[in-house]
């Protein structure tokens, strides 16, 4: 945990001076006269001091070995979901609301979750087909049309 | 006109079966939007206002009414349930609720929430009908100098509300405070961290980053675990509230009511910041405030009361002074204004069949939705035994769609997966949610009153002591500030050994 | 034979679906719902008069015209989506003028201004003012000016953002007065006005007529062109002398190329529509001025707004060139 600690102060820490140096190419102004700068370099400076006092923290604790992933972890869950996350959102005006959201329904069932594909296709085809019936009608609030474009 | 005339003018608008039937939708999709995530009751609202054209403004007015507050208890129950919250104005109730709910006290979160959102409601209906008009002026007298007194006294609360590392905590709230600048700054017209990306002219959507924060990080944290059954392992035999919770959330309740109601008052007084002051509030005032984060009843009947009675609250300004305090408030504002009314000090008195009818109309819907949700806490709680092999990949679809639907914008998305991996990663180094979410919120009025009170007062910093409501504040908050450095137990920046 | 008979059969066919796909004025304008964005958020003067003229219009057209909001930066966030759609005339977006001719020169923005639109119709200018409570001491215009110029420094004034015209009005007049008065810019014209009604500042300069219709506030000083009808006794900017007044208008845009048919039924619909009862209660409660460009006459009208535009924001030394080409 402590080495943890020190891990994420520093990445704080990074992120503070970034702040900072950006802050720094607009105005700063004053105190009293504020500009644009001021307010970020402020936010900036702030969370570099927590930063610091977070590492400081850190070295004064016992090194107790924790893991960073728990025992048994399923990391490759964690990763499939990320990627269907970023597939849905490269594909999503592409390809249209319906094609994408069936693909994922697809991938998440399948690899993440398991099920047979039969289960997952009759799902995904109802889950998309009415919520595109709900938000186009019923909302007024047209989703991607992507492939089908024109036709809906 | 006497207090008993009002309220029987009251209730005869709404014994009207139109009335009741649109308070009725109102209330239902209110919870049925509040209970999705993403989708907010602005966009609700929004969409229906064609519709609103057509009706009479009574039963307009009704119905937008119900949606807002009943997107409120729809929020909670996400929250309490999915440690998502379906309105931003619920992320409160995630630290304490979603921690009952995973000791199989779903019930009784859900319950406390119901009864103390209804309770709260009433006395705020109250309260509007025998106080509006000279609290609104009350809340007039907050101009940018008392707002930044609220705003410093707002950040020393935050730092206390960290059931974990204090300076986690407040590095968090530091983090969100920036993140609440990316965007245009009104006052130079410039862009702050946009970076040439248009999306981010208005700032970072506050719905992606919570669905992310929230919704995703918790799906990739469940995810770790091989998760085959169900994660609410213990079902509880109670469906309601005990005695002992009952006498738990009493005064919380109570404070909450009343924080709650005046917060609403102010312009810019949102949920969220009302919720956020109650819980730090419980908190403080708790004889064991290390159980907060853990399941304490206390951390969601207050806030949720808080919720309820600011959502009556709003409606004061807009109704007795013709000023809208939100977003929503600004929809209901112009509907009226379609309809023919204006609304203002005159409204009372020009149209008191409507103001009067709204009111009735907020007891009614705070009625019905009391007796809405109680039956509905046996079908959510079975709803968390649904395996969450299936329960997962809806909840990260309604986080998709709610992030996506707000502007129909695919960089929401990214926004939202962008948070989510940030989210998963503060839960695996142990940072909190809460405070950043907090930070990000109030960062406009953190610096636009700053600076809107130096231009007010050619850059003299006594302007937040030479003004009365002000200074009070001001002074309130540097007590709060100092007290734990000479308290009992010196809570000073907490370290990690803080955890559990 | 038949390999030549076949491709020749291809190509005819190919070109005729080409044909029929590419022409728009084939297919009878619209068959299918349009999209109009408004660029500012629901509740609000645009967005509710997108949907009052979207109602007359759908009438005319024969198909829903749907509003969608994409709202941001003042307006520039739809017209920058907009700028990037097809022009079949099927998305279109209703914003006002400032999105083209104003914020352009303080910010650089993704879209070409003058060149990356199709401008359709200007139907509603917005009226917007100078106002103080209603219990203020100011009874006319010239009180205020004489009060700010007792008490330098000390007469402040709140808006819904600076850049806008209501504040570059003030700015210049503070200017040709000589006055030192200070601006306050709040996030919406509903906050600036409660900072006026709580006596945090002395006047709050306006796009939102509301409250001055209502009576909470006193009009001293109008933007418009010409005489504001519901206050006639209002003076106008122009008539003190001061050579600039709120040009901006309400209007409909859509891509930069559009087929001039398509346009031409869109300007008939729009023009129509002001005739009809939505619109004529729109008008009624925002206390909108209804106003008839059609695409030509606003296209000048926005060609020349702009070159005044930029100078008077050299004048007032808040931009030295324009940050965005206008071509």
């Amino acid at each position: 945990m402590r080495k943890f600690d020190l891990i994420s102060g520093l990445f704080l820490l990074v992120v503070s001076i970034g702040i900072c140096v950006v802050s720094f190419q607009m105005e700063i102004g004053k105190p009293n006269a504020p500009s644009s700068g001021f307010y970020p370099l402020l936010t900036g400076g702030v969370l570099g001091l927590f930063s610091l006092i977070i590492i400081i923290q850190s070295r004064k604790q016992d090194e107790v070995s924790v893991r960073f992933w728990l025992p048994g972890a399923n990391k490759k869950a964690i990763l499939i979901a990320f990627v269907i996350i970023l597939i849905y959102i490269l594909l999503l005006e592409r390809m249209g609301f319906l094609v994408t959201t069936v693909l994922f329904f697809i991938l998440i069932s399948r690899f993440v979750s398991g099920h047979s594909w039969k289960t997952v296709l009759v799902f995904s085809f109802l889950a998309s087909v009415t919520t595109y019936i709900v938000f186009r009608f019923i909302l007024r609030a047209p989703l991607p049309q992507g492939i089908f474009e024109g036709f809906l | 006109m006497d207090f008993w005339s009002n309220i029987t003018l009251g209730f005869s608008v709404i014994i009207d079966p139109t009335n009741m039937l649109f308070c009725f939708i109102g209330v239902f999709l209110g919870t049925l939007i509040g209970v999705l995530p993403g989708l907010g009751p602005g966009a609700t609202i929004s969409l229906l206002l064609p519709l609103t054209y057509r009706l009479d403004p009574i039963s307009s007015i009704i119905m937008v009414a119900g949606i807002y507050y009943g997107a409120k208890y729809g929020g909670s129950t996400t929250s309490i349930l999915l440690n998502i919250p379906g309105e931003p104005d619920t992320v409160i109730t995630c630290l304490d609720g979603y921690q009952m709910a995973r000791q199989g006290r779903a019930g009784p979160a859900l319950g406390i929430s119901a009864f103390g959102s209804f309770i709260a409601g009433t006395f705020a209906t109250l309260g509007l009908m025998l106080v509006a008009p000279p609290l609104a002026e009350f809340a007039l007298r907050f101009g940018p100098p008392e707002i930044f007194a609220l705003m410093v006294l707002a950040l020393n609360l935050i730092a206390f509300m960290s059931s974990g590392s204090q300076i986690k905590g407040l590095a968090m709230a530091t983090l969100g405070l920036f993140l609440g600048s990316i965007g245009l700054d009104i006052f130079h017209n410039v862009d702050r961290f946009v970076f040439g990306y248009n999306f981010l002219l208005e700032g970072l959507g506050i719905v992606p980053v919570i669905l992310g924060l929230f919704g995703v990080a918790e799906i990739l944290s469940n995810l770790e675990v091989e998760i085959k059954g169900k994660i609410f392992q213990k079902r509880a035999p109670n469906l309601l509230p005990s005695l002992k919770d009952w006498k738990d959330s009493f005064w919380p309740i109570i404070r909450g009511t009343v924080v709650g109601f005046f917060v609403g008052l102010m312009p810019g007084g949102g949920g969220i910041a009302s919720t956020f002051a109650s819980y730090s509030i419980e908190k403080r005032v708790s004889k064991h405030p290390e159980k907060f984060g853990k399941g304490a009843i206390e951390g969601v009947a207050g806030p949720e009361s808080a919720n309820n009675a600011c959502s009556g609250a709003n409606f004061i300004p807009l109704m007795t002074l013709g000023v809208p305090t939100n977003g929503i408030m600004a929809i209901i504002f112009a509907s009226l204004l379609i309809n023919g009314l204006q609304p203002g000090p005159l409204l009372i008195k020009n149209n008191p069949n409507l103001f009067w009818g709204v009111i009735a109309s907020m007891y009614l819907g705070n009625a019905m939705l009391l007796i809405l949700n109680l039956p509905l806490i046996g079908m959510w709680v079975r709803f968390l035994t649904i395996p969450y092999t299936v329960l997962a990949p809806m909840i990260l679809f309604f986080c998709l769609l709610g992030s996506y639907t707000l502007k129909n914008s695919v960089a929401d998305l990214v926004v939202m997966l962008i948070f989510g991996i940030l989210g998963f990663l503060m839960r695996k180094f142990r940072y909190e949610a809460a405070p950043l979410i907090m930070g990000f919120i109030i960062s406009e009025m953190v610096e636009g009153s700053f600076i809107r009170s130096l231009l007010m007062s050619n850059g003299s910093f006594t302007i937040f002591f030479t003004r009365p409501i002000s200074c009070v504040l001001m002074i309130v908050a540097l007590v709060l500030f100092i007290l734990p450095f000479f308290g009992r137990k010196p809570k000073v920046l907490g370290s990690s050994d803080d955890e559990k | 034979m038949r390999k030549s008979i076949g491709s020749a059969l291809m190509v005819t066919l190919t070109l005729a679906w080409a044909l029929l796909v590419s022409s728009p004025a084939f297919a009878q304008y619209p068959v299918k719902p349009i999209t109009m964005y408004a660029v500012f958020a629901p509740g609000g003067s645009l967005d509710s008069s997108a949907r009052a003229l979207g109602a007359g219009a759908e009438k005319v057209l024969g198909q829903p015209v749907v509003v969608v909001t994409k709202e941001g930066g003042g307006g520039t966030v739809g017209l920058s989506i907009l700028a990037g759609d097809k022009p079949d005339g099927y998305t279109l977006a209703a914003a006002t003028s400032s999105g083209i001719m104003r914020i352009p020169l303080a910010r650089k923005v993704t879209y070409k201004p003058l060149g990356s639109f199709t401008n359709i119709f200007a139907y509603a200018a917005p009226p917007s003012c100078l106002a103080v409570k209603a219990d203020a001491p100011f009874k006319t215009f010239k009180d205020l000016v004489e009060h700010a110029r007792k008490n330098p420094g000390k007469v402040k004034y709140s808006s819904a953002g600076a850049g806008t015209p209501m504040h570059l009005i003030m700015a210049v007049i503070g200017m040709k007065e000589k006055i030192d008065w200070g601006h306050v810019p709040f996030p919406g014209s509903a906050p600036a006005e409660t900072a006026v009604l709580g006596g945090h500042v002395d006047a709050v300069t306006t796009g939102d007529m509301n409250m001055v219709l209502s009576g909470q506030l006193r009009a001293l000083l109008m933007y418009t062109k010409d005489r504001y009808p519901r206050l006639p006794e209002v003076p106008t900017t122009l008539e003190l002398g001061y050579n600039y007044f709120n040009d901006t208008v309400f209007s409909v845009f859509g891509p930069a190329g559009i087929d001039p048919a398509v346009v031409r039924k869109l300007e008939d619909a729009f023009e129509k529509a002001l005739e009809m009862d939505p619109w004529k209660k729109l008008v009624e409660t925002f206390g909108l001025v209804s106003v008839r460009m059609r695409s030509a006459e606003y296209t000048r009208f926005l060609e020349e707004a702009w070159k005044r535009e930029v100078e008077i924001q050299k004048s007032l030394n808040l931009i030295k060139e324009p940050a965005t080409a206008p071509r």
